[in-house]
């Protein structure tokens, strides 16, 4: 996991708000229910005229001798959220002290919206801080819910409830796990961390050749120098960066929600950015769905942010008025290698690739499609199963044959591993 | 047992014990004994349920339990009903006048309606533990007054006249009155 987006704490200007609520006192189901039972066994005393069912009047006539009439009509709720930006599945902290209570008792609840799941529910509040948690199970910006603050009188004979809605929190896919940022293409002469055919000031040990005027002294080889009688130095790789353009295949969202194409892609799409801009390599980012949006290829932490924004902006499905399959040039400098999530469900994406292809764009697909088409175990349906993985096999292959390798990738394991035995390949292939 | 489930638990079984108090015996109460049992055991039940359904708040139910509160919650809009409970301790309160006359066995029923009404309110999710403390002093102070409505009904009277009914209850209710306000809370 990598860290949060935002760090909690006060330093990292995550304000406080407050809130005066104003309190409705009403009588507390409890009281209400010692009443009902006081006027039952007082009235059928009357009817029956039999004193021992007076007895069932006496705890709500105590309550009555118990109440204190003066109660705050308004109290005040200081509260401070932990982080507004967070990961899928991060807890964020709701820090929430109260003021102007009294010596009544108060309660403070956290009543999570969907999407949401209330780690601490509630506790005690007080003038101390009471801290409640939730955590956000699925990318996008939420609403975390509304926090209840419930009060009640001394003896619990009246209560009383107010209500806030927290501020948005704003939940960022969670990155998948791509450790290794490979050279999939033709690398851009700009000093980087890739290390490159030609020599140059890198760390990787190149070759070894005769010392010339100007060489350092510090490279010269002595164990060669000793063997060949002349003067040798060692030389080194050039280090250079890459454009990496990721397409992520929004027109078709398939799955269970939580785990979803979409969402794999999102992960899939974050994991290789962020290691890619760790390299200090470009990292772009083209969304196909509903409609067009990119974000050119940039560098750096700012970078980063700008491509976790961009992705919650995406709007899964297809418009026939707006939805363009094909990438614009702006989005896709030249020489930039493709990473591109998809199903391979719809044909207009596959278009796409094979349009990349052709205008020379070293290209990987990441088949993010965990799903099989349901069905029971009659004869027909298995057939279907058959025809539809044979189809898939047919597309898989022919992509392949145009130099497109698609490896598929089921959203948990490590990414790692596929996209490293395509990328040589594709990186031989450009020689 | 977790907390939560267990307070549930004791509060069904308060319930279920001032039922069978009230009813017993069920003989010469005839069908409006029956139909009041039935009644009170049904709000009981139904108590319970609705407790379970609100667990959701609570920490500490079991899974199984808490998917059974989630799918009673939002089903059944009916179990949410906060009455169950008074209208549980009415038919048992009913039930009891059915029988001839018993200070003793009454004065006890209450008791135990009265403790049965406090763990619902324990077992409601966001009532603090220290607050239902408060109440059972209410509770500990209501048991003499409670024990002098049952010592008040069971002095003989002079008579066997409506009207020395009638003092009896009044004797009663200035006597728990009274003691109500005295009290030093």
């Amino acid at each position: 996991m990598p860290a949060s987006p935002q760090r909690p704490g006060p330093s990292t200007g995550v304000p406080a708000a407050s809130v005066e609520l104003r309190l409705g006192w009403r009588v507390s189901a409890h009281a209400r229910r010692l009443f009902y039972l006081a006027l039952a066994g007082f009235g059928l005393a009357i009817v029956t005229r039999r004193a021992e069912l007076v007895a069932f009047a006496a705890p709500a006539l105590v309550l009555l001798g118990a109440w204190r009439a003066p109660r705050p009509p308004t109290v005040r709720t200081n509260f401070r959220l932990s982080a507004r930006r967070v990961y899928e599945g991060e807890q964020v902290a709701v820090e929430v002290t109260l003021e102007g209570h009294d010596d009544h008792w108060a309660e403070v609840l956290l009543h999570p919206s969907d999407g949401v799941r209330a780690v601490r529910g509630g506790g005690r509040a007080g003038p101390d801080a009471t801290v409640l948690a939730f955590q956000v199970d699925h990318w996008g910006r939420r609403a975390p819910g509304v926090m209840e603050v419930v009060m009640w009188d001394r003896y619990g004979m009246f209560e009383c409830h107010g209500f806030t809605p927290l501020p948005q929190v704003v939940c960022y896919p969670r990155p998948a796990q791509h450790r290794r940022a490979l050279a999939l293409g033709r690398l851009a002469n700009r000093s980087g961390d890739h290390p490159a055919r030609s020599a140059g000031e890198g760390v990787e040990f190149n070759g070894v050749r005769q010392y010339a005027a100007g060489d350092r002294q510090r490279s010269i080889n002595w164990a060669a120098t000793t063997r060949r009688g002349r003067l040798q130095v060692n030389t080194f790789a050039a280090e250079r960066s890459q454009d990496i353009v990721v397409i992520v295949d929004a027109i078709s969202d398939i799955g269970q929600p939580g785990s979803t194409s979409l969402d794999c892609s999102l992960r899939g799409a974050l994991g290789v950015s962020r290691t890619y801009l760790d390299a200090r390599d470009r990292v772009g980012i083209v969304f196909i769905g509903k409609r067009l949006a990119w974000l050119p290829p940039g560098m750096g932490n700012r970078q980063f942010f700008r491509l976790m924004e961009g992705m919650l902006e995406v709007v899964p499905g297809w418009s026939p008025d707006e939805g363009v399959t094909r990438v614009p040039r702006a989005a896709l400098p030249p020489g930039a290698s493709v990473i591109a999530f998809s199903t391979l469900v719809d044909t207009r994406f596959v278009e796409t690739l094979r349009d990349l292809r052709q205008r020379s764009f070293s290209v990987v697909v990441v088949d993010v499609l965990g799903a099989v088409p349901g069905g029971g175990n009659a004869r027909l349906d298995k057939l279907a199963r058959r025809i539809w993985r044979m189809e898939r096999q047919a597309l898989t292959f022919s992509l392949g044959e145009l130099g497109i390798p698609v490896v598929a990738w089921d959203g948990e394991e490590p990414l790692v591993l596929p996209a490293q035995r395509h990328a040589r390949q594709v990186a031989w292939s450009r020689g | 047992m977790e907390p939560g489930l267990r307070r549930i638990a004791v509060t069904a079984l308060l319930g279920a014990a001032c039922t069978v108090w009230s009813a017993l015996p069920l003989r010469g109460t005839g069908a409006p004994g029956g139909l009041l049992v039935v009644v009170a055991g049904v709000c009981v039940v139904g108590g319970a349920l609705r407790l379970l359904a609100r667990g959701a708040l609570v920490t500490g139910l079991p899974p199984f339990l808490t998917t059974w509160s989630a799918v009673l919650g939002a089903g059944r809009s009916m179990l949410q009903w906060t009455g169950w409970e008074s209208l549980a301790v009415v038919s048992v309160v009913a039930l009891e006048t059915l029988h001839r006359s018993r200070p003793w066995h009454t004065g006890l029923l209450a008791l135990v309606v009265v403790c049965y009404l406090l763990a619902v309110y324990q077992s409601e999710p966001p009532v603090p533990a220290a607050l239902v403390r408060g109440e059972a002093r209410v509770l500990v102070v209501s048991l003499p007054l409670i024990a002098v409505a049952t010592g008040v009904a069971m002095v003989p009277t002079a008579g066997s006249g409506a009207t020395s009914g009638w003092l009896e209850i009044i004797a009663a209710l200035a006597a728990i009155t009274a003691g109500a306000l005295a009290l030093p809370l």
